[in-house]
Order: C-alpha cells, then structure tokens, then sequence
C-alpha cells in the first residue's frame, strides 16, 4: 500500500484508471477481488490503470487481503475513509472510472461484473461520450 | 389556527357568480378548512410514527413486529408505515400543508394591507351600517373644538380617527391588532412548518465508534456504523468534514461501582489544523460547524498483534462488543489465508477477570458433574486485572456469504484451542502477553484502550428559525385574540341648549356583549370631556 495520507489522484491524469473502494472485512469485496486483479493485469498494457483506496481497516489485514488475491494494482491506505467521503461512497465496494482528462465518468456502488467493468472503461475511453 | 366567522367584510371582496363557480375548487383549496384538514391528517400520521416502530430509531422492533404480525407486518411495511417520516407520501402530504397554508395567507395579507390603506381614505357616505348603538352629547365648546377635543378623548382610547369625505362627518376604528395578529400569527405558523420540514429533510443523525489514540472523519455516510439521513439531506451534503482525534476516553465510578460519568477528550482538526479542544459528556455535546458529537457510549478495545509464522496479519485494535456483566466483551478476528489455512479467533475480554466455582445454569452441562470446575468472570469494569481468552476455530469462515463482521458463523468451524493472555501492564510468568497458537499463529496484546460511541447528528438549519418563529407566533396569539374590532362614527351639529351636539354611533365585530359597556364608558368619557365647566371637568376625566 502506497501511504497513509489520502495522495490526490492527480497522478492519473492522462489515463483511464479505475479506483476501487474495498475493505478486507468486507465479503462482496472478496467476491469481485479476483476480478478486478485478473482485468488490471490484462488492461496495464492497454493503458489503463487501477487504484485501490483501502478503507476503515487494519492496515496488517489489507495487506494479507491483497497478498490473498495476490492484488497487482497499489492502493491508498483512508484507514477515517476521508478520501472515500470526498468521493461520496457510502460503503464499499464501490468502483469509478476516471477518464484521461481526470473526469470520473461512471460508477458502480456495490460489486461489479466483469461487464460493467468492461462497458465503464470502453465508456472512458470514448472519452466519457457516446458518439 | 382560528376561524372567524364574525370576520364581517375584509379578505371577501365581492365575486361574480360565473367567476364563483370557476374559482371554486382554489377557494376550496386555500380555505383555513382545507388546511385544518390536512394538518389534523399529519397529525394523526406523527402519532402512528411514534406509536408504530419507526425503522430509523429501532430497526431491531420493526424487524419484530413483521416477524409477530405476519400479515400486518407486510401491509405496512408496503405502506411505508415503518418510516413515516420519511415516505413519499407524508413528505407529499405536509408540503401541500405547506402550500395551501400559504395560498390561504396570501389574499388575508393582501385583504389586510388593503384594509389599513383603506381606513385612511374617507369611506363613502351613505354606506354607514345600521348603528346599534348612538347618542348625543351636548357640547359647550365651539364645533372645530368639539371635534379636536372627541378625537382626543378617542385617541387617548386607542381609537385612530380621521374625516370622512366632505361634511363634517368622522370615522374612528380600534382593533386593527386582530388582524395583523392573526396574519401574523399564520404567517409564523407557515415559517415554523416549514422550518420543521426544512429540518426533517435535511438533518442527518449517525453513530460513530471510535478508539483512543484514533481519529474520525465527518464525511458521510460511510464513515458511520449507523446512519440515517432526510430526504434532501444528500442534496444539500449536511457534513462539515471535520476530522475527531479522541486523545482519551475516562470513566469515572461512583462508591457503589457503577460509571458515574464517563469522557471523551477530543481535539477537532478543521483542514488540519487543530480548532477545538473539549470533552464530551453525557448531556454535553461538543459542537462544530454545526455539527453535535453526543457521547452515546463505550466499550474495550485492545490493540492487537497477529503474526502467522514471520508475517503481520492483524496490528491494531480490535473492538469488542458487550457480552456480559462488568465489561466482559467479546471481538472476532477473520483469517482466511494463513499459511496453515483459514482460521477464526475470537478474543473474549474479562477487565476485572476472577475464577469462581462453576455453577450450572443447564443440568445437563457436562462440567456441572466435574468436581472443582470454575468458571471466569469479571469483577468489574476498570480494566485493571485484565484477561483475554483467545479461542481458535479451524474451517470454513463461510467468506462467501453475507455476515456479521463483529462474529464468527461457527457453523463450519471447529473450535480448536482456547489460551489466554495479558497486557504488558499485568503481564506476570504465569500469563503473558502473547500466546502461541497452531500453525505457527502468535496472538500478542500489545495495549488495553477503551472506544467511545459518539452520536452525531446535524440539527438542522431550520432549528433557529422554527424557534424564531414559534416565538412571534405565541406573541402574535394575543392580539388575535383578545384585541376587537370596533367603528365609530361622529358629527358636530347645531342644536341643544348650547348650540353644538355631537352626535355619535358605534358597531362592534367581535364580542358584541361587551361593546355597550364599553360604549357607555365612551359616552362618560365624552360628556366629561365637552361639557364640565370647562378645564375643571376635563381635569376630573382623567
């Protein structure tokens, strides 16, 4: 995990990255887990990142949460889920998609598909337009 | 809400018929019955709100009372019986209580506003209404100084008078106070419903629980373990976003052992900065950006260490819930991957702990036929003979499915061993503060803190205006209530043994049986006033 101050997410500028709200407590978030690993591993070479904001946890057990579902993509230690308010998420899991101009242009609260996930990203992609 | 029914002309100009009929249904829809109605049906919808379980306060008794009124408990679940409040329909119900009380207000404020301008233009002749009550008064002063001297005298009365058109004719009224304070009076009614609804959809109320020597955020929704909002509240975002560091948490016990009060000491960070250091108690909530941190309650919560094998799978701590007497508490720890596969440890806190005879609630416990069986309970809430009972389950967690986060679904689990522990502060040869488990688990207890459960609720904006407004409407009450309209009508005439008669007439609106009275007192006060032997007699009026 990357560090305990909530990082502005500015660093994604200029990519579609998806952020993840997720907690280790929590059971629908090992449910889509294994899902958002497997698609950050095939879609880091297409151009589009993933972030995970871990919140309200212990951060010993995030880590053994991502060790777990062996997580390729950092996440953000919000142990107060600070970052997580600003974001309007009421309780995780919960997935945005942010497109290359920084802009969040879709989001699922509660698990997602595999489905969603692909159809968010195209979505950014487009450049959070459907022409 | 009154409705005068002597109210004779104001606030009713004349209608043709055709238009009557054509404004019938706005009439209706802006008549004080209309409003009565609706305000008696959101009254009797509040009292089925504080008689039925209402799911924001007791979740638990809703969830019982559909359990014990199977078919009941369905119908008004569907009807939205549960949360009054917060259903479409009683929001529907006291915003159209709303609109038609101010449809109703507004022509009795444009009928009032008219009527004030209107006293001070003369009234056509000939309109004068039958008087019940007239007499005449002699004069001994000239004509200019009988009119100068009756209006002194009425003034001095609260009676406001002035000329009617032409001739020497005059109007006097009192009791205007009646309708100003009725309008009023509605008018505040208007801005307290609608302060209440302002509150009832914006407040939001939650509870947070929070460890020493830990921080909380005021952000939303997900940084609470209960929560409930109104129905605009997510429009308007009623957080203040404030981070709380509570630096401690006291409880202090009175003689008979039992919390006397209990503390938590706070700073609030604003943008990082620090703002505000308090304590909040029972009954004396800490304050912020309008913000209100009520301390609702408290709890253990020892920092723990878990390793498996060389690795960290647990550093922090770990709160416990209530589970019997004297702060004996109990918290789970959920560890589906170690290297020795999926393990679930329950750590059961005694603060006070003491080992006494077992003593069998079941006969048929095995333990009750063991001789010299004990048992281990707590003592007391003070923390300072803590033991923790560290009991390992080996199985399936059962991840996949929804649960408890504070317990284990023992239901594929085996429990496998049960050790015990300390706290650096008591830690002695025969209880230490870390216990070995299978697998190569080591549970440490690294430090024994309370948590404190704060209640945060937002009043609302609406609160000083309601109060505000709750105030001009008592005041308002007294003047539309007790102050009554009544006219006069005088003129000077050439007549009498003296040459000059006043001659004067009365009509009251509203309580008619005292006017005579009062009408007579006015004639005393006249005759006085006209006739005594000049100043000698005016002297003795007063």
């Amino acid at each position: 995990m990357t560090g305990e101050t909530p990082v502005s997410l500015v660093s994604t500028a200029g990519q579609v990255t998806v952020v993840n709200f997720w907690a280790s407590w929590c059971g629908p978030c090992r449910t889509e887990t294994p899902m958002l690993a497997a698609a950050a591993r095939e879609l880091s070479s297409q151009g589009v990142q993933f972030i995970g904001v871990n919140i309200r946890d212990d951060r010993a057990a995030a880590a053994a949460f991502e060790r777990e579902f062996d997580v390729p993509f950092p996440s953000i230690y919000d142990r107060e889920a600070a970052l997580a308010a600003t974001w309007k998420v009421t309780a995780p899991p919960s997935t945005f998609v942010v497109a290359r101009d920084g802009r969040v242009v879709a989001s699922i609260p509660g698990p997602i598909e595999k489905t969603d996930l692909s159809c968010m990203i195209e979505y950014a992609r487009a450049g959070g337009s459907i022409d | 809400m009154t409705e005068s029914n002597e109210s004779e002309d104001f606030g009713a100009e004349p209608v043709p018929p055709r238009a009557m009929e054509r404004m019938h249904g706005w009439r209706r829809l802006r008549s004080m019955r209309t409003a009565i109605q609706l305000l008696i049906a959101v009254a009797i919808v509040s009292l089925l709100g504080s008689v039925i379980p209402q799911r924001s306060a007791a979740p638990s008794k809703v969830a019982q009372f559909i359990e014990e009124h199977r078919f009941w408990g369905e119908v008004f679940d569907r009807l939205g019986l549960f949360q009054v409040f917060t259903s479409w329909w009683f929001l529907a119900l006291a915003g159209f209580l709303l609109f038609v009380t101010g449809a109703c207000l507004i022509p009795r404020t444009r009928a009032a506003l008219s009527h004030a301008r209107r006293i001070k233009q003369a009234p056509e002749r000939g309109r004068l209404p039958d008087l019940r009550f007239t007499t005449e008064v002699e004069s001994e002063l000239s004509s200019d100084e009988t009119v100068t001297e009756a209006r002194r005298v009425l003034g001095r009365r609260r009676w406001r008078s002035s000329p009617v058109n032409g001739a020497n004719q005059w109007i006097a009224e009192r009791g205007h106070s009646r309708e100003t304070g009725s309008v009023l009076f509605h008018w505040s009614f208007f801005l307290v419903a609608l302060a209440a609804a302002l509150t009832i959809t914006t407040k939001f109320e939650g509870s947070a629980v929070v460890v020493e020597k830990t921080s909380w955020v005021e952000g939303g929704r997900v940084n609470f373990d209960e929560y409930s909002e109104g129905a605009f509240a997510r429009w308007i975002n009623p957080h203040a976003g404030f981070t709380v560091a509570v630096e401690d948490f006291d409880v202090a016990y009175g003689d008979d052992g039992m919390p006397k009060s209990y503390t938590s000491r706070v700073k609030i960070l604003d943008d990082g900065r620090e703002v505000l250091e308090d304590e909040v108690r029972v009954n004396k909530p800490v304050s912020y950006k309008g913000v209100k941190l009520y301390q609702l309650g408290y709890g253990w919560a020892p920092v723990v260490r878990v390793t498996d094998g060389s690795t960290v799978v647990y550093d922090g701590p770990l709160v416990l819930g209530m589970r019997g007497p004297n702060g004996s508490s109990a918290g789970v720890i959920k560890l589906p991957s170690t290297a020795s596969g999926s393990v679930g440890l329950e750590l059961s806190l005694f603060p006070d702990f003491k080992l006494v005879p077992f003593r069998a609630t079941n006969p048929d416990d095995p333990r009750a036929r063991e001789p010299g069986a004990l048992d281990l309970i707590s003592t007391g809430d003070f923390g300072e003979r803590p033991l923790v009972v560290v009991t390992e389950y080996r199985g399936d967690l059962g991840l996949d499915k929804p649960q408890n986060v504070y317990e284990l679904d023992k239901t594929g689990l085996e429990q496998v061993a049960q050790k015990f522990a300390t706290f650096p502060a008591n830690a002695n040869e025969k209880l230490g503060t870390s216990t070995q488990l299978g697998g190569g688990l080591n549970v440490e207890l690294i430090d024994l803190r309370r948590f404190t459960v704060f209640s945060v609720k937002r009043d609302s904006y609406g609160t000083p205006v309601a109060a505000a407004a709750a105030a001009v409407m008592m005041l308002s009450l007294y003047p539309a209530l007790y102050a009554y309209r009544r006219r006069l009508w005088f003129e000077v005439v050439e007549g009498g043994t003296e040459g000059v008669v006043l001659r004067f007439g009365g009509v009251a609106y509203q309580r008619k049986d005292i006017f005579e009275e009062e009408f007579l007192r006015i004639e005393t006060d006249l005759t006085d006033a006209l006739r005594g032997a000049g100043s000698v007699a005016k002297k003795a009026t007063r």
